[in-house]
């Protein structure tokens, strides 16, 4: 076996010293920390700056917008107020109590040996309406009364179907002191006056009575 | 591998110098960085609903000024039925001519009341009594249905019809009602 002599081992040594150092190392790897750190820096910066950028786009479109936003909000509330106004006429105008159909009504119900001396009506409301109407008669037949009692029942009903909240009540009913002549024939005759109360247009929604708190009444102590 | 006294001072200096490193690299690059960046997210966080807002008001506002031309020709409708000048000056005639036209010959208007609307801010509600001393009611309740239909501003609220006690023939009416006007 041949006898190898290595001459250069300090060389070597000193080779394999000098690759081995510590510091040289340690001085690479804290230059990849440094670049990793650098790295992720800019790669922060870019994105705040991107970041930025829209902030930026979108300032400038909210100070384009803010104005044009508050005139068109004022704008929306003239508009609204206008068709606000046109609505409230538009249905101050549909909403119109038509006494031509009441009075046509009435006068087809009056028959023939029966007279309605006066005729007083009063609708009042904006859009929920209440009616009242007042009719002074005097009838006259065989039973004034009774005829005097079909119309009332005929002008409730006639109107029930027009009008909601239909009632007809007398407010008298009384013999007529005087009789009338009808083709040479004295008739009894009968005074009454009748009352119509109605509602017609929108539904009012109910009021809700909130019950008041019961007070306890305790005995002995006086409140 | 034996450490030998200066190389630790060295190692230990190193160290204070990476540890030194580290804190600048957080606290003063990335710390005011994150800072900005926390800052411009909230203001686009703020931003965005106000920007929303300001998109959807636009929207309505174009859409509303669709809609205001048929706003508008429905009030030019209304005040073309209402003439310029006093009420005063141009209603009663107006009403009297109207029912002269229908064989109902007298009547006698008197103003009652103006009363201001809220809902409608620039138009006033004013109430007229109209009198009729001598109708013919059938003729009269036919020319009181045409007035209703031809007058849509004008609303009675109140109507008395009695037989005239010196001609049992005819019959007196009054009728109370409100008249839409512009202010």
């Amino acid at each position: 076996m041949a006898l190898r002599l290595n001459l250069y081992h300090e060389i070597a040594k000193e080779k394999q010293a000098k690759r081995r150092d510590p510091l040289k190392l340690s001085m690479i790897a804290l230059g990849v920390i440094v670049a990793l750190f650098a790295g992720y820096y800019f790669w922060q910066l870019a994105l705040v700056s991107s970041i930025g950028r829209q902030l930026e786009a979108m300032e400038l479109k909210f100070k384009a917008d803010g104005p044009k936003s508050e005139a068109a909000q004022k704008g929306i509330d003239e508009l609204a107020a206008v068709a606000k106004m046109s609505d409230s006429i538009v249905k101050h105008i549909e909403g119109r109590f038509y006494w031509a159909p009441l009075l046509e009504i009435v006068t087809r119900l009056v028959p023939a040996d029966l007279q309605i001396t006066k005729f007083s009506g009063d609708v009042q409301g904006d859009l929920a309406k209440k009616g009242v109407l007042n009719l002074d008669g005097i009838s006259s037949g065989a039973n004034p009364r009774e005829s005097a009692e079909t119309l009332r029942r005929a002008i409730e009903k006639e109107l029930a179907s027009r009008y909601r909240a239909v009632t007809a009540s007398f407010r008298t009913l009384e013999d007529g002191t005087e009789s009338i002549n009808v083709e040479g024939t004295h008739r009894a005759t009968a005074i009454f006056q009748i009352n119509v109360q109605f509602s017609v247009g929108e539904e009012v929604a109910a009021t809700v009575v909130v019950p008041k708190k019961v007070r306890k009444i305790i005995p002995g102590i006086t409140q | 591998m034996k450490l030998g006294k200066d190389e630790i001072s060295r190692l230990f200096l190193g160290g204070l110098l990476v540890i030194g490193v580290i804190y600048c690299y957080f606290a003063l690059l990335l710390g005011p960085l994150q800072s900005k960046q926390e800052t411009a997210e909230k203001t686009i966080k703020e931003l965005e609903p106000k920007l929303a807002a300001a998109t959807s008001v636009m929207l309505k506002y174009n859409a509303a000024k669709l809609n205001k031309e048929a706003v508008d020709t429905s009030l030019s409708r209304i005040n073309v039925m209402i003439p310029s000048g006093s009420p005063v000056a141009w209603f009663p005639p107006r009403v009297t001519e109207f029912f002269k036209t229908h064989s109902v010959d007298k009547a006698s208007i008197r103003l009652v009341s103006e009363v201001p609307d809220k809902a409608l801010p620039d138009y006033q509600r004013m109430s007229w009594n109209v009198d009729f001393p001598k109708i013919d009611f059938i003729p009269f309740v036919i020319a009181l249905a045409e007035f209703e239909n031809e007058e849509p501003l004008v609303e009675i609220i109140n109507v008395v019809i009695e037989g005239n006690r010196d001609n049992v023939e005819t019959q007196r009416a009054v009728l109370t009602l409100n008249n839409l006007v512009k202010k």
